[in-house]
């Protein structure tokens, strides 16, 4: 058991600091794209702050998405998404990815991102700004932080409810056998 | 003369159905009426060889109620537009393919195939575009009496309440 929590931690640790992502176009513009690879290249640099571009689903944590989902894309975007190992989360990039934009409706996409697979951050924009990118997976990675210190105050309070509720039990048990005594 | 003129002159004088539907609509833009298809066949090669309009840039569909149109946007090295256009009948859209002439077409014939259900004589077997596998046979969605709100997206089924009859 402790082998396994120390992997877990090691885990959590290794996606905090150093997040892999894999980027996948449902069917953008390529404005959006544009801009994913530019925040990734030498001049704003995610890669200095331990953020690795993947070509492999599963190898990544984090699933970019840009565009509208088009019914030609859809199946292919549940695969990829399936084939990332837990914990994995997901970036909405561009106006078209968070609500379908200017293809809602049309009769070849579903949507957003979020008609299809759930999505953790929405980064609204036409085309969205590198720094919009960044600022995006800070929040992310915060969200995780967070996450994690909840998960940590939802366990102690768990095994203190277990506690109490054992030593409940335990009186009741105690009660119940003493009144059959009682009728005895 | 200008170019355009002698353009305009020269298609005149070869084919003289050709003479009040053709016009200049402004410099370097010449567009014609909507012609028949075997006119337009006839025009085509010439326009290809002997005026040297050697490339295709596009063709745009309309949806002109009992008719659909097509503009082919042809090009030559001064930069002129020519513009001729092609009704067909929509109970009886058959078009004969001219990517045989201008190869690049052969991408627009194929979206005009998907998108309005014309048919192309010709056209080489191919991988359908841009519609997605599995999309329903005789559902054009560029025509104006389909709806995209009657279309199901995950059953890939259009279910039209207004029309009873199905074709």
């Amino acid at each position: 058991m402790t082998n396994v929590n120390l992997i877990k931690k090691a885990i959590e640790w290794g996606t905090e600091k150093s997040p892999w992502i894999i980027h996948f176009n449902a069917g953008a513009c390529n404005g959006c794209d544009i801009e994913t690879i530019d925040s990734l290249t030498p001049r704003y640099d995610l890669e200095r702050v331990g953020i690795l571009k993947q070509g492999s689903p599963r190898h990544a944590d984090i699933l970019v998405c840009t565009g509208a989902v088009t019914l030609q894309t859809r199946d292919r975007l549940i695969q990829i998404y399936e084939q990332m190992s837990d914990p994995k989360f997901v970036i909405a990039i561009g106006t078209c990815a968070c609500t379908g934009g200017i293809f809602e409706d049309c009769y070849c996409v579903t949507g957003g991102i979020d008609s299809v697979i759930p999505v953790d951050v929405y980064v609204p924009g036409c085309a969205v700004r590198p720094e919009a990118i960044i600022s995006a997976v800070d929040k992310l990675l915060e969200k995780l932080k967070n996450a994690e210190k909840d998960e940590n105050q939802q366990k102690n309070a768990e095994k203190i409810e277990e506690k109490t509720e054992t030593a409940k039990n335990g009186e009741e048990t105690a009660e119940q056998k003493e009144e059959p005594k009682n009728d005895a | 003369m200008t170019h355009d003129e002698a353009v305009v002159t020269a298609l005149c004088k070869k084919f003289p159905f050709l003479s009040e539907r053709i016009s200049v609509q402004r410099e370097k833009r010449i567009f014609t009426k909507p012609l028949t298809p075997e006119e337009f066949q006839q025009i085509i090669p010439y326009v290809h060889r002997e005026l040297n309009f050697y490339r295709a840039c596009h063709v745009v569909g309309t949806d002109d109620g009992d008719t659909l149109g097509l503009l082919y946007i042809l090009t030559d090295k001064n930069n002129t537009l020519l513009i001729l256009r092609e009704s067909v009948p929509k109970s009886n859209p058959v078009v004969k393919s001219i990517s045989s002439i201008y190869p690049s077409i052969l991408l627009h014939e194929r979206e005009l195939a998907d998108l309005f259900g014309v048919v192309v004589e010709g056209l080489p077997e191919g991988p359908r575009y841009p519609l997605p596998d599995g999309w329903p046979e005789g559902n054009y969605p560029m025509r104006k009496e389909w709806n995209p709100k009657y279309f199901d997206k995950n059953t890939m089924t259009y279910n039209d309440p207004n029309v009873k009859e199905v074709k």
